[in-house]
């Protein structure tokens, strides 16, 4: 049932299940996007001992840690992360400046049937969440995308996209952080510099936060 | 000054330590050398604490020249590998797993590795390279760490720490190293194997595999040997955080062992992953390399770790 007095169970039904992967991992898996950016934050917050990298997913937290875990620190994550206490904090909202018109832009329009200039302004118009990222530093993969916009990954990537360029790839849109080969496609291109390894925060996006695109 | 400088580069030469911890939340793969207990015993050897940074080779050694005013000590770990010290004319033969010095002038030449792939270079005081983000491991796919985040040119120059500790006075016996026979790595069950058929391990260790060309450190790709067929079941999953030696099965069924340098997330399932104690055994895997896999409980591949660990010389 509810947690303790003034906190409000987020997820009261749902179920976790924490698997070893390895000597070294385990995975925690539940139901949501929103139930591992929870957990995500949670496991942030406590100091778990031991602990090397925290990597969130679609549907679950990887824990790594430096060298076997022992019995009882798998039983730390377990209980910081029962699903009937879980609560989803808000995270920081970014708003990205976009000049539309990406080489791939006429393609997403046909595809939906739509006109470039209603493609550009149901994009700008949805707000997105950072799932999670990968695929390369400071890649976040954007979860809102609006339906009819979603647009199957091109049957060969380009060898080299600009960094910036803002694209399409399947359910979820993006920002390539750095040049590079890429399958996606590309609706525009931002001046906003998503990674930077010298900076304090490397990465602009953390996952649970929330980014809006805006017409430039 | 203690510094080295690159006077040939060899086949893919990149600064490398125990790789970045905590950056796999900002997208940027852990990196670090490939078989990270090597790099630790080539530290020791030159009496150097185990996460200092030092140089992972590739097939093909460099050649460095000592531009420096001090002996500097070296050793090498990894594949048997071909060394000479070239010194006043002479090229004088070196030893792998035993420390050697490299006086002001002279030249480490690194010829290519004799079976293996992979090879890691400390030298006493560690590659001095800025740390980024808690590392000094080269991170290609952000183009920082190690030099210019890039494999070393011909020119180079890398400045050299100052010596800490004094040298092992023991070699380095890998229990783990590759042998004549067969690489045979130890499989423990990945996180999805659930959701292929019940005798996927046992499919994936009965027939030899073949590393494919299209392997680095990234990925080793590994193709069915001898008309086999390709596993079946490989399948898209809601992207995850993965692991170094995790065994990726796309839709193809082609598996894909993952490096340091994987992706952070990925959406293909992993059915099985290798052992720890082995991922020496993986580093040293190159293109054509023939291998088998056999099933380790969990028990035994951390009793397995512990041996590689306990084998390393003393700090």
């Amino acid at each position: 049932m509810a947690g303790a007095r003034g906190r409000r169970p987020a997820f009261p039904s749902r179920r976790a299940e924490l698997r070893r992967v390895g000597e070294w991992a385990c995975l925690l898996e539940v139901e949501s996007l929103e139930a591992a950016h929870a957990a995500y934050a949670t496991l942030r917050s406590l100091d778990l001992g031991g602990v090397r990298d925290l990597v969130a997913g679609a549907r679950s937290v990887l824990v790594v840690f430096a060298e076997t875990p022992d019995e009882s620190a798998l039983r730390a994550i377990e209980s910081a992360t029962d699903p009937r206490e879980l609560r989803v904090e808000p995270g920081r909202t970014h708003e990205i400046a976009v000049r539309y018109g990406g080489s791939d832009l006429d393609d997403v329009a046909r595809r939906a049937g739509l006109a470039r200039n209603e493609v550009v302004r149901r994009h700008a118009e949805a707000t997105y969440r950072v799932a999670f990222l990968g695929f390369q530093p400071g890649f976040a993969y954007l979860d809102g995308l609006p339906a009819e916009l979603h647009t199957p990954r091109r049957a060969t990537p380009r060898p080299c996209i600009p960094a910036g360029s803002v694209a399409i790839g399947g359910e979820w849109t993006g920002v390539y952080p750095a040049e590079g080969p890429g399958g996606w496609n590309l609706i525009g291109s931002t001046d906003a510099v998503l990674f930077d390894p010298s900076r304090d925060a490397p990465c602009l996006f953390a996952p649970g936060d929330l980014v809006r695109f805006r017409i430039a | 000054m203690r510094a080295l400088c690159v006077r040939r580069p060899g086949a893919r030469t990149t600064v490398e330590d125990l790789g970045r911890a905590d950056a796999a939340r900002h997208g940027i793969p852990p990196g670090g050398a490939f078989d990270g207990i090597a790099l630790r015993a080539a530290n020791r050897l030159v009496g150097n604490r185990d996460d200092a940074a030092g140089l992972e080779l590739t097939l093909l050694g460099p050649e460095l020249e000592n531009a420096g005013d001090e002996t500097i000590l070296a050793a090498l770990a990894g594949a048997p590998w071909g060394l000479e010290l070239l010194r006043a004319g002479e090229a004088l033969p070196l030893e792998v797993a035993r420390p050697f010095a490299i006086g002001p002038g002279e030249r480490l030449r690194l010829g290519a590795a004799r079976g293996g792939l992979r090879g890691w270079l400390a030298v006493a005081g560690g590659v001095d390279v800025p740390l980024v983000l808690g590392s000094r491991a080269t991170c290609a796919a952000g183009r920082f760490g190690g030099i210019g985040g890039r494999a070393l040119v011909a020119g180079d120059l890398l400045p050299i720490g100052a010596v800490e500790g004094s040298p092992a006075s023991v070699g380095w016996r890998d229990p783990f190293a590759r042998t004549d026979d067969v690489p045979c790595l130890a499989l423990l069950p990945g996180p999805q194997v659930d959701r292929f058929a019940a005798d996927l391990l046992e499919r994936l260790c009965a027939a030899p595999w073949e590393v494919d060309a299209a392997s680095d450190r990234v990925g080793i790709r590994l193709r069915p040997r001898d008309g086999a067929s390709p596993l079946e079941g490989g399948h898209g999953i809601p992207p995850e955080g993965t692991t170094l030696g995790a065994i990726q099965v796309p839709p193809d069924g082609a598996p894909i062992v993952l490096g340091p340098d994987r992706p952070v997330t990925g959406g293909y399932a992993k059915p099985a992953l290798v052992a720890r104690a082995h991922l020496g055994l993986l580093a040293s895997l190159r293109p054509g390399d023939v291998l088998r896999f056999a099933q380790a409980t969990l028990e035994r591949a951390v009793a397995l770790a512990r041996e590689r660990l306990d084998a390393l010389p003393p700090r």
